[in-house]
């Protein structure tokens, strides 16, 4: 018997605990989550202890101008925190710039991240966790396993676009989550982020046929 | 010098008015639903009576940052890279998109790798506005940038947000 972890909210679908028995394999396709809703797919297996030796890749010194947006913008959360309207204001224009400032990435189909995710997954973020724990760094570690989280359901996202295709929205809303960046599925915002369990003033819809 | 001063978060008031009362100041009381700074002495009295927990003590002067490992900061970094690297494509796929529902992915995808980078970004070494590291890249942005514009508006941050490390 096995045990299935949900990759968002950490829930254990154990073989040997459900009574009557049912595989994981016999769950039907659109089974989700029963305390986040998170598709089936967000589910993996839960490995026994063997670890893969992972290499971690140069890092760039030099922030490129759209990692330089985004600190920037970051910067401006930090003076809304204290209540510093103005620079707030100065921060965000300077993000802005930054943003602009080079073209974006070309892109056909939402399916073209797939390999960035992936490799955030296998290896950016068991290599930080390991880190984080080492050093002791709490906040790191809070912040890691939020986006991981959070990752995760991207992923899934991207692997139940390319099945159900409009299907995947059909009849229902997407809602992001401003503190942790998770995105939910479903016909109302959830009370709390299933994340970082934010109250749901703080998760916003995404329309259909909008661009910011 | 004053030390603290009190906010108002006007979302959590239930309009209950107790601050009128034991404020000595009537630094509480405002047509904007803002604490008038000038006024407030900082004494937490509103802060204690506010039956909404609306009301809180928030310092003039910010302690410094923590301060964080290189080798963490490196593992952060390459986080903060693929997310960006994310974000960009996101953002190209949805403004060269017409079909409504990857354009609404794309934005939710857009949008939650921008609040994760951003997220990571604090915890490697850019919590503070007020840190040696904002300031830097602050600097940064006055020797590199062609737009004036944008020059002055950096020149100005530097001014209005002393470093406190």
């Amino acid at each position: 018997m096995a045990k299935y972890v949900c990759q968002v909210c950490g829930f254990v679908y154990d073989e040997d605990q459900v009574n009557p028995l049912v595989l994981w394999d016999e769950l039907s396709s659109d089974w989700v989550c029963p305390l986040c809703k998170a598709p089936k797919s967000a589910f993996k297996k839960e490995k026994s202890q063997q670890k893969d030796v992972l290499k971690r890749e140069e890092v760039n010194k030099n922030w490129t101008t759209k990692e330089i947006s985004i600190i920037l913008s970051n910067l401006a959360k930090g003076c809304e925190k204290q209540y510093l309207e103005h620079e707030q204001d100065l921060f965000l224009k300077l993000s802005e710039y930054y943003q602009n400032l080079e073209e974006d990435l070309p892109t056909q189909a939402l399916s073209d991240i797939q390999s960035d995710v992936d490799k955030d997954l296998s290896h950016h973020y068991p290599l930080a966790h390991e880190m984080a724990d080492q050093m002791k760094d709490r906040g790191a570690k809070r912040a890691i396993v939020w986006s991981e989280k959070s990752t995760n359901m991207i992923a899934s996202l991207i692997e139940r676009y390319q099945q159900e295709k409009e299907n995947l929205t059909k009849d229902t809303k997407v809602f992001v989550c401003e503190i942790c960046g998770f995105i939910y599925i479903g016909a109302h915002v959830p009370e709390i982020c299933p994340v970082c369990k934010v109250p749901s003033l703080k998760i916003h819809e995404v329309k259909r046929g909008y661009v910011l | 010098m004053k030390k603290m001063r009190a906010i108002r978060n006007i979302r959590l008031c239930t309009k209950d008015c107790l601050c009128l009362y034991v404020c000595p100041t009537g630094a509480s009381d405002t047509e904007n639903g803002q604490i008038d700074a000038t006024k407030c002495i900082g004494c937490g009295m509103c802060v204690q009576s506010c039956p909404s927990h609306a009301l809180s003590l928030v310092p003039y002067e910010y302690p410094a940052q923590q301060v964080k490992e290189p080798a963490m900061i490196d593992d952060l970094h390459r986080l903060i890279s693929s997310k960006s690297k994310q974000e960009s494509a996101m953002r190209y796929l949805k403004q060269h998109q017409q079909d409504p529902i990857i354009m609404q992915l794309a934005q939710a995808i857009e949008t939650s790798n921008r609040v994760m980078a951003e997220d990571l970004a604090r915890e490697a070494g850019y919590m503070l506005p007020q840190s040696q590291n904002t300031h830097t890249l602050l600097q940064m942005i006055i020797e590199t940038v062609d737009d004036e514009n944008i020059k002055k508006m950096a020149k100005e941050l530097v001014k209005l947000l002393p470093v406190n490390d």
